[in-house]
C-alpha cells in the first residue's frame, strides 16, 4: 500500500516527480507500468478525499497509458534501427524542464527569505503636491496597472440611456399642432427659432413635412424678405 | 560644496527615499557636479562600521537603500508583528521562476512547462507587481509576453536580472543535497 501524502501537488508533472524522488527512479529510464499504476492510484485517492481532479491530471493519466501501450507493442522493423524513438522521451524532457524550474523556484524562495531578513527604511509618506507633475504620477505605472484601471473605468462607466438606439415615433398631426403652438402673439415664427427646438434628424424631417402640409392647407404662409435672409412663417388665421 | 556636505546630502536622500536610490536620481538632485553614489556609500558604510550601527547601506535593484542588519530581524519582527515573508504559493514561485528565466515569455509557454493552467497565478504576480507585460508575441493570436519588474529584484535581493543564479548552478546544488 502506497502512502501518498496529500501535500498539494502543483500539477501532474509535480506528482510524477514526487514518485521519481520517492522511489529513487532514474528519470531517463522510468518504469512506465509501475509509475502509471501509482499515478492512477493517487488520482483515485484524490477523488476519495473529494479533491477535484482537474483536467490536466487526467490528461497525464491518458499520456502515461498511451506510452505504456506503445512500449508493449513490439517495435516493427529492425531493432538496431536507432531511429525508433523511446515513447518516453517527450515526457522525460518535459519532466526535466519542469524539475529545473521547480528547483529554481525553491532557490528563489530562499533568496526571498534571505531578503526578508533586511528591513529597509520605508518612507510611506506621499507628498504629491511637491511633485505635481505628470512624470511623478506616471513613473511607476505598469501596463497591467493601466489596463486594470481602464477595465475598472469601463465597468464603472454610467450607462447613458440617451445613447440607446430607439426610434421615436413622431406623429405628423401632433407635430403640426406643436408648430402652430410655437407662433408668437403676432402670428410670426422664424424658421431658425423653430429649428433650434429640434433634437434629431427624424424630428426635423417630420417637422419639415408638417410645415409643408400646413402651407398646403393654407394655415400658414412662408416669406423670405431677402436672399439668404431669415425665413418667416405667418399664421394666416391670425390675419383673419 | 564640500565633499563632507555632499556625503551628508546623500545620506539624507537615502534616509528619506522610499525606494532604492539610484545614481540617476542623485544626478537630478545635484543638477551639476554630483558625487558618485557608490563612492559615497562606501564612505558612509565605513563610518557606520566604525560607529557601530545596526544598519548599513545595501546595494539592491541597481540602487542603494538603508537597511537593518539581519541580526536585528527578530526584534524588528516583534515590533512589526508580522512574518514579513513574501507570501507566494508554490504555484506562484514556480511561475515566477519560469518568467524570470525565460522572459519575455507567454502564458502558453509557462503552462506547457508547468503542465497546468497558469492564468490565475500570472494575474496574482501582475497584481503584486512582480511581473509586467513586456509586449506581445509575433505568433498567432499575438499573446501577451511577461517579464520581471524592479520590484522582483528588490524582493529577491538582486541588483540586476543577470545576477539570478544559472539554472545549471541550481541543478548542481540540488543534486548535491539529494
Amino acid at each position: 500500500m502506497y502512502k501518498v501524502s496529500l501535500e498539494s501537488f502543483e500539477g501532474p508533472l509535480d506528482l510524477l516527480l514526487y514518485f521519481i524522488r520517492r522511489d529513487k527512479i532514474n528519470i531517463y529510464d522510468i518504469p512506465i507500468a509501475k509509475i502509471t499504476k501509482d499515478y492512477v492510484k493517487a488520482l483515485d485517492m484524490m477523488k476519495e478525499f473529494n479533491v477535484t481532479v482537474v483536467g490536466e491530471f487526467i490528461v497525464m493519466a491518458a499520456t502515461l497509458m498511451r506510452i505504456k501501450a506503445k512500449m508493449l507493442l513490439p517495435s516493427h522493423g529492425n531493432d538496431e534501427d536507432s531511429n525508433v524513438e523511446d515513447p518516453r522521451t517527450v515526457l522525460v524532457q518535459q519532466l526535466l524542464e519542469y524539475k529545473q524550474f521547480k528547483e529554481a523556484a525553491e532557490h528563489l524562495t530562499e533568496l526571498a527569505k534571505n531578503q526578508n531578513r533586511y528591513f529597509p527604511r520605508k518612507n510611506a509618506m506621499d507628498f504629491p503636491e511637491a511633485h505635481a507633475d505628470l512624470e511623478f504620477y506616471l513613473k511607476d505605472v505598469s501596463l497591467f496597472e493601466m489596463a486594470r484601471c481602464f477595465k475598472i473605468a469601463m465597468d464603472n462607466m454610467p450607462v447613458i440611456s440617451t445613447y440607446e438606439l430607439r426610434r421615436e415615433q413622431i406623429n405628423l398631426e401632433e407635430k403640426k399642432a406643436k408648430i402652430l403652438g410655437c407662433f408668437d402673439g403676432d402670428g410670426v415664427l422664424r424658421f431658425s427659432a423653430l429649428m433650434s427646438r429640434f433634437n434629431h434628424k427624424l424630428e426635423i424631417i417630420v417637422s419639415f413635412l408638417a410645415i409643408l402640409e400646413l402651407i398646403q392647407q393654407g394655415t400658414i404662409t412662408v416669406a423670405q424678405n431677402e436672399i439668404f435672409g431669415e425665413i418667416e412663417f405667418h399664421y394666416l388665421e391670425n390675419l383673419a | 560644496m564640500q565633499g563632507k556636505e555632499k556625503q551628508l546630502i546623500i545620506e539624507s536622500l537615502l534616509f528619506a527615499t522610499p525606494k532604492p536610490l539610484t545614481q540617476k536620481q542623485v544626478n537630478l538632485v545635484f543638477e551639476s557636479d554630483s558625487p558618485k553614489i557608490s563612492d559615497t556609500v562606501e564612505q558612509l558604510n565605513k563610518k557606520y562600521k566604525i560607529e557601530e550601527h545596526s544598519f548599513y547601506i545595501r546595494k539592491i535593484a541597481d540602487g542603494y537603500q538603508i537597511a537593518t542588519k539581519p541580526e536585528y530581524e527578530i526584534w524588528i519582527r516583534r515590533l512589526l508583528k508580522k512574518s514579513g515573508q513574501l507570501m507566494l504559493s508554490r504555484a506562484s514561485m514556480e511561475t515566477m521562476a519560469i518568467v524570470a528565466y525565460k522572459q519575455p515569455i507567454g502564458r502558453y509557454e509557462v503552462e506547457s512547462i508547468r503542465g497546468v493552467d497558469c492564468t490565475g497565478v500570472l494575474k496574482t504576480l501582475l497584481t503584486h507587481n512582480l511581473i509586467r507585460i513586456r509586449g506581445r508575441d509575433k505568433g498567432p493570436g499575438r499573446p501577451l509576453l511577461y517579464g520581471t519588474t524592479k520590484k522582483f529584484l528588490e524582493k529577491f535581493g538582486l541588483n540586476t536580472i543577470s545576477e539570478i543564479p544559472k539554472l545549471r548552478e541550481i541543478a548542481e546544488l540540488s543534486s548535491a543535497t539529494e
